[in-house]
C-alpha cells in the first residue's frame, strides 16, 4: 500500500511540473498538500479509490491546459476570473457543423483527377481532421467551463473523451492525406490496384474513423448525462445529446448509421454554441 | 457595507470560494470540504479548478495570503491559508444581492413549487 500511495503521489508531483511555472512556483506545494489530503480522506474510507486517483489526474490536466491556454489568450487574469469569451463557442459550434456538411460531401461526391480534385479533398482533411478536432474540444470546453462545477467528474471525463476523438479524427485525416499524396507522386506504382494497400487504408481508416465516433459518443452522453441532472441544460437539448451520444457511440459496428449521427452532431453543435453564446450576453446584461 | 452593483456576475467556482472563505481563513483542502458543505455535496472542487481559481482570485485582490499558521506538530507548518478581503467580500455581497433579486422575481411568478413556498 506504501508502494502505491508513493507511485501515485511521484506521478502526481509530475503531473505538477506541467503547470506554467510561475502557477507551479506559487502553488504547486499546496496543491501537491491538497492531493495529500483528499488521498488520505479517500484511503480512510477505503472507496472508490480509483476513481478518485482518475478524476483528480484528469481534473488537474484540464487545469494545466485552461493556465497555458490562458496564458495564450489572455493578458488579463482578472477577465478570465468573471466571465468568458462566449463568442468563442459560438464560432466552435458553426465550424464544426461546417465541417460535419461539407467534409463528407467532398468525399462522397469529389473527384480526385479533377484538376481541383486533390485541393478539394486537402480541405476536406483539413475541415474534418484539425479543424473539427479544436472545435469540438472548444465546445466541449466551453459547455464544461458553465455546467462542470455541478458535474466536475462527467464533464472532465466528457473532455478527455472530446479530446480523444480529436485525436482520432486528427490521426484519419493525416492517414488520408498521406495516402493520396503518395498515390499521386507514386503513379507508376499503381498503388491503387494493390489489394494489401487497400485493405491497409480502409482498415485503417475505418477503425480510426469508428474510434473518433466513438469517444464523441462518450463525450455527448456524459454532456447529456451532466446536463440531466444539473439541469443547465434545455431538456429537448439533453435528449437530443443522449440520443446523438448512442448513435455516435455505436458507428463503429454499424457504419451506416454515421450520417444520423452526424445530422445530430450539427445541431446539437449549432444549438449548444447558441446557447452559450446567449448566456454570455446574458451575463453581460445583468442588471446593474 | 453597501454592494455595489458594478461588479461582473462570478463564476461558480470563484462564489462557491469566496462563500467557503466568508466564515473564516481556510487552507486549500479545508476550501474544498467547505464547498462541498455548502452545497450539500453537490458540488465537488478538484485541486485543478480550485488552484486555477485561486490564482486568478489573488491576482485579482478577491483572496489573500494569511499569517496564520499551525502548530507544527499539529500539522503541516507549510500549509498556505487564505482569507476573503473587502474587495472579495464586496464581489461576494453583490453576487448574493443578484441572486436576491432573482429569487424575489421567481417568488413574484410564483416559479417554486408548492414545497419550496417561504410563505
Amino acid at each position: 500500500m506504501i508502494d502505491e500511495q508513493e507511485i501515485v503521489h511521484k506521478l502526481y508531483r509530475k503531473l505538477l511540473v506541467l503547470y506554467p511555472p510561475t502557477f507551479k512556483e506559487q502553488l504547486g506545494e499546496s496543491m501537491e498538500q491538497a492531493f495529500q489530503d483528499l488521498w488520505n480522506e479517500k484511503h480512510q474510507t477505503k472507496k472508490e479509490l480509483f476513481g478518485f486517483v482518475l478524476w483528480i489526474f484528469v481534473e488537474t490536466a484540464v487545469g494545466i491546459v485552461r493556465e497555458h491556454v490562458l496564458i495564450i489568450t489572455e493578458g488579463a487574469m482578472m477577465k478570465n476570473t468573471l466571465a468568458i469569451p462566449r463568442s468563442i463557442a459560438l464560432i466552435s459550434s458553426i465550424l464544426l457543423a461546417v465541417a460535419f456538411i461539407f467534409a463528407p460531401a467532398i468525399y462522397l461526391f469529389g473527384n480526385l483527377r479533377d484538376p481541383m480534385g486533390p485541393f478539394a479533398y486537402a480541405v476536406a482533411d483539413f475541415l474534418y481532421g484539425p479543424m473539427w478536432a479544436a472545435s469540438l474540444v472548444a465546445l466541449v470546453f466551453m459547455v464544461r467551463e458553465r455546467i462542470g462545477e455541478r458535474a466536475p467528474r462527467r464533464m472532465s471525463l466528457a473532455l478527455l473523451a472530446a479530446a480523444l476523438a480529436a485525436g482520432a479524427m486528427i490521426a484519419v485525416a493525416c492517414i488520408r492525406s498521406a495516402n493520396r499524396h503518395y498515390h499521386l507522386i507514386h503513379p507508376e506504382l499503381h498503388l491503387e490496384n494493390s489489394s494489401t494497400v487497400l485493405i491497409m487504408w480502409t482498415t485503417l481508416v475505418a477503425g480510426m474513423t469508428g474510434a473518433g465516433w466513438h469517444f464523441l459518443g462518450w463525450a455527448l452522453l456524459l454532456i447529456g448525462s451532466a446536463g440531466w441532472t444539473s439541469r443547465q441544460l434545455p431538456p429537448p437539448l439533453t435528449v437530443l445529446y443522449l440520443v446523438g451520444g448512442t448513435i455516435s457511440f455505436f458507428v463503429y459496428l454499424l457504419p451506416d448509421m454515421e450520417g444520423m449521427a452526424g445530422l445530430l452532431a450539427i445541431v446539437i453543435s449549432l444549438w449548444q454554441g447558441f446557447l452559450l453564446w446567449k448566456s454570455g450576453l446574458a451575463d453581460k446584461q445583468t442588471p446593474e | 457595507m453597501t454592494a455595489t452593483n458594478s461588479t461582473p456576475p462570478l463564476m461558480p467556482a470563484v462564489f462557491h470560494i469566496l462563500l467557503a472563505l466568508s466564515t473564516g481563513e481556510r487552507h486549500g483542502y479545508g476550501i474544498m470540504k467547505q464547498v462541498e458543505a455548502d452545497s450539500q455535496g453537490k458540488v465537488s472542487m478538484g485541486p485543478g479548478t480550485l488552484y486555477g481559481s485561486l490564482k486568478r482570485m489573488l491576482d485579482a485582490g478577491l483572496v489573500q495570503e494569511s499569517d496564520k499558521r499551525v502548530d507544527p506538530e499539529m500539522d503541516d507548518e507549510r500549509r498556505i491559508y487564505y482569507q476573503i478581503t473587502g474587495i472579495g467580500a464586496q464581489a461576494l455581497e453583490s453576487e448574493l444581492d443578484r441572486y436576491k433579486r432573482i429569487v424575489t422575481i421567481a417568488q413574484q411568478r410564483k416559479l417554486f413549487p408548492k414545497t419550496f413556498a417561504y410563505d
